[in-house]
């Protein structure tokens, strides 16, 4: 008989401790994998969203902030940028496109974006892949709305339905609502997998007209305009929160950064948002390496768990070993047979392991993807990481050398004789 | 981008902005922003790196303490001359080291030091005129009233083969000890990135 199936039926003999063992390493296991590649996918995520803007420019702030209120809706803009400085932004040469934009408002918890018509052509997610209408068009008339593909599945809105927008991003409860100025849907959005599905579009006009009479805050009585009042009123905004930008070279990029950057008029911070990102994982990464080093030392505490059950069970499989021992089997096999053991019990917690983070990753992607719009795959690991496992895998090998050694140690009499 | 425009916002502002916006509609309205000053850390020098097709641009901006020691007008002879060498040094010495595979050159240096007040020098951007006054003193940390001396380097790099270029390497640490960091900021056809150099790491790393 060999040493395998041998390991195989001693450890079927005590299933109750070895199930309770493969549990431990499993748990630890997707937790390190969890941590890794939820990670890796939130950075490929965000990485998507940003890769079709050459810049992004805003009032100035910090570049990290910059990028999460204007692509990811993450905080708040401290100040707005004036208009003027758009329409200056979009005749420089540098400039291929200049797509400005307010934010502030919100619908039923989803983020209210003011933009212009151009939003629609020029904006770029995942490798350069434009916007596309399932359903209707652009909005058009003043009081138009479109909406991402996220809003429209989870509040079941359809083109033509009629929506009321709240007035600032609170808790929608105490919100109050923009109610003179009900909005129709022309248009809904192809899922993107990025936050532009967790939004709402409406002209930069319908944007001003909705706060005509709001200048406090809250809408004075009488100040508001009338749709049709609102139709015939100049509505140039008189300043944006940020400005997307597509740039004819890339060396342009750097010498507009530049120029924005020192611009006198008006205090501005341009970004790359590749860049930017880049500044957030560098601020995160203390804190994912944190999180990294916490689940290697709790897979380390399912390998000790291992372990003590190993050894705790010593005692109780004396009579096993040494009818082994008697049956012929040399201590070298005994001691193999252990570290086949332990070899057993740690593949299979890596595989179950696996198997718990695929489906905990599963489990957790509607929520990434409602709460921040990021699609978060259910991929195998990668290369490195079965690394990592091979590693894992050795080390539980190497903790059974301490029962092996053990067993190799007691001779054939230790469990024969009787113990006075 | 130039205007005598006003740049400040008034109007309408969102409720979050308010606090604030409160404040500015509250000032005079300042038709410029005469005082800001861009950030300047000495040890670290910042650069660009863009590519567009076979041609790739690294522009360099290093503080001039990080090079020659001093950021105040030379004062005698030899501190004139360690900023001719150090701009001939770059202009000479293969600094930028190139992987073999892209079939790269280095088609062009100009190096130049700005800051320094010295006689023909180009103004840095938004430098005031005052920055070359005889009297200024750079020991008393004068941050009020100068730009900073930087030595402004930029590097073309024709490529045959561009999608190939795996590396560049930046070996100035060596030369210049007092140039400790390198933080570039890259924007090529494989997106963007920062990438940051030190002694131990000198090399941009394209294909990461």
């Amino acid at each position: 008989m060999t040493l395998v199936p041998l390991a195989l039926r001693s450890l079927r003999n005590r299933w109750y401790s070895v199930l309770l063992t493969v549990v431990t390493i499993a748990i630890s296991i997707a937790l390190l994998v969890l941590v890794d590649r939820v990670r890796n996918e939130v950075h490929e995520s965000f990485y998507r969203t940003v890769s079709g803007v050459d810049l992004i420019v805003g009032a100035r702030t910090s570049p990290v902030q910059l990028l999460l209120y204007s692509v990811f809706g993450i905080g708040d803009a401290t100040n707005n940028l004036s208009w003027e400085t758009y329409q200056e932004l979009e005749s420089a040469r540098q400039v291929d496109w200049a797509v400005p934009f307010a934010l502030g408002d919100s619908h039923r918890g989803y983020r209210v974006m003011g933009t212009t018509g151009e939003f629609f052509d020029r904006f770029r997610y995942s490798a350069g892949q434009p916007l596309v209408f399932a359903d209707g068009r652009a909005f058009d008339d003043l009081f138009e709305v479109v909406v991402g593909h996220r809003v429209a599945r989870n509040l079941g809105y359809e083109t033509g339905d009629g929506i009321i927008l709240a007035h600032g991003t609170g808790s929608t409860r105490l919100q109050q609502q923009h109610e003179d100025h009900p909005f129709t849907i022309t248009g809904i959005l192809e899922p993107t997998g990025t936050p532009v599905d967790q939004s709402l579009y409406i002209s930069l006009q319908a944007h001003k007209a909705i706060h005509i009479g709001w200048e406090t805050g809250t809408p004075r009585i009488g100040a508001q305009v009338e749709p049709d009042e609102a139709r015939e009123m100049d509505l140039e905004p008189d300043s944006v929160t940020a400005i997307y930008v597509g740039l004819t070279s890339r060396a342009a990029a750097f010498q507009l950064q530049r120029a924005v950057n020192e611009y006198r008029e008006e205090a501005l911070t341009a970004i790359l948002p590749g860049v930017a990102l880049q500044e957030l994982w560098r601020i995160t990464g203390v804190a994912e390496q944190a999180l990294l080093i916490v689940s290697a030392i709790v897979v380390a505490a399912g390998l000790l768990g291992m372990l003590t059950v190993l050894l705790s069970t010593m005692n109780e499989r004396r009579r096993e070993m040494a009818i082994l021992r008697a049956l012929g089997a040399r201590p070298g096999q005994i001691a193999g047979l252990l570290v086949i053991e332990a070899a057993v019990l740690t593949l299979a917690g890596i595989v179950a392991g696996l198997v718990l983070a695929l489906v905990l990753q599963a489990a957790a992607a509607p929520v990434l993807l409602d709460r921040f719009g990021l699609i978060v795959g259910t991929s195998l690991p990668e290369l490195y990481q079965f690394g990592i496992l091979g590693l894992i895998l050795a080390a539980g090998m190497i903790i059974a050398l301490v029962p092996a050694g053990m067993a190799y140690r007691r001779t054939v009499a230790d469990g024969m004789q009787v113990r006075s | 981008m130039t205007s005598n425009e006003s740049g400040a916002c008034k109007g309408w502002l969102i409720p979050g902005l308010l606090a604030v916006g409160g404040l500015v509609l509250g000032a005079p309205l300042v038709a410029q922003i005469e005082r800001q000053h861009g950030a300047h850390v000495h040890g670290q020098a910042n650069a660009t790196l863009s590519q567009d097709g076979p041609r790739y641009t690294l522009e360099l901006t290093i503080p001039g303490a990080n090079l020659v020691g001093f950021e105040h007008p030379p004062r005698d002879e030899p501190e004139y001359t360690r900023i001719d060498e150090t701009l001939e040094w770059f202009a000479e010495h293969p600094w930028l080291v190139l992987d073999d595979r892209g079939d790269c050159r280095v088609d062009g240096v100009s190096a130049d030091a700005t800051g320094y007040g010295r006689p023909g020098e180009d103004k840095p951007d938004g430098a005031h005129e005052h920055s070359s006054e005889p009297d200024h003193d750079h020991d008393r940390h004068d941050h009020d009233h100068h730009d900073h001396a930087e030595f402004r380097i930029l590097a073309r790099v024709e490529c045959a083969d561009p999608d190939r270029l795996r590396w560049m390497e930046v070996d100035l640490f060596r030369d210049f000890p007092g140039n400790e960091k390198v933080r570039i900021d890259s924007f090529t056809d494989r997106g963007q990135k920062q990438f940051r150099l030190t002694p131990d790491n000198r090399r941009i790393d394209l294909t990461r």
